[in-house]
């Protein structure tokens, strides 16, 4: 892929991801085939500080973890009343790194 | 790297879950009497969560008052049926090292995300639950 193309595109969605792995998504992207950019650009990446935002106001509910395609965990959180409050402040810490993850993952996807 | 860390993390969060569960369950079993309100949000906003009465729910289904259960909360029948599968399967896979758990997850999950006949009704449910729950207090 053109190395121009790749930087835009870590320039306007490097937030979505860990910024230790920018480099190597970028060495990844110059590899890639040019055809794979249409792909990259419609990938559907969850914004951190937006999933904080509902972690904090609706993480009881297990909101957070149904928006980033944690079904199941969500299932926990809602029937466990965000594991007694508990584990929904703890999500408040962790959930920009899980969204991180499952946005990297779903990067990860187009190189497969 | 990333698969292997997550499903840790679902046994280490299932696991804490389902420890909870079955020790809140067994000591209000034989503790009768007033449950404490724990729910950090009923405490916070005033009006009760998704999830508000589930343990006088599951009480009822465990002396076998399914009307009462109803009344109380109907997530406590999901809640009974996640209460049966997931600590045996949990515990099997602990003793024999094996990952029968994290199959049963994906396969639940991928069901729910995939078909909609399956997630919309549920989400109704517990929507109309909470309405319901909200109304009543």
């Amino acid at each position: 892929m053109d190395a121009q193309k790749v930087d835009m595109y870590l320039m306007a969605n490097g937030k979505f991801f860990e910024g230790a792995a920018i480099p190597m998504i970028r060495e990844n992207l110059l590899k890639a085939d040019e055809s794979k950019f249409v792909t990259l650009q419609t990938l559907n990446l969850k914004d951190p500080t937006t999933i904080l935002i509902v972690s904090v106001l609706a993480g009881s509910m297990g909101i957070d973890r149904f928006l980033i395609g944690d079904t199941g965990l969500g299932i926990g959180k809602l029937l466990t009343c965000g594991g007694l409050g508990i584990w929904a402040i703890v999500d408040w810490f962790m959930i920009q790194g899980r969204t991180k993850e499952v946005n990297m993952q779903k990067l990860n996807m187009i190189f497969i | 790297m990333i698969i292997q860390k997550q499903q840790k993390a679902i046994y280490r969060t299932f696991g804490i879950l389902s420890l909870v569960a079955v020790v809140w369950v067994t000591w209000n079993l034989h503790v009768s009497g007033n449950t404490p309100a724990v729910c950090l949000f009923r405490h916070v906003t005033g009006i009760p969560c998704p999830s508000c009465g589930m343990t006088h729910s599951i009480m009822a289904i465990f002396q076998f008052q399914f009307n009462e259960a109803l009344q109380q909360n109907i997530l406590g029948f999901a809640a009974v049926l996640l209460l049966i599968i997931v600590p045996p399967l949990l515990l099997v896979d602990y003793i024999l090292n094996k990952t029968y758990f994290i199959s049963v997850y994906n396969w639940g999950e991928n069901q729910i995300k995939k078909r909609l006949f399956i997630s919309v009704p549920l989400t109704l449910v517990v929507v109309v639950n909470w309405m319901v729950l909200i109304f009543r207090s």
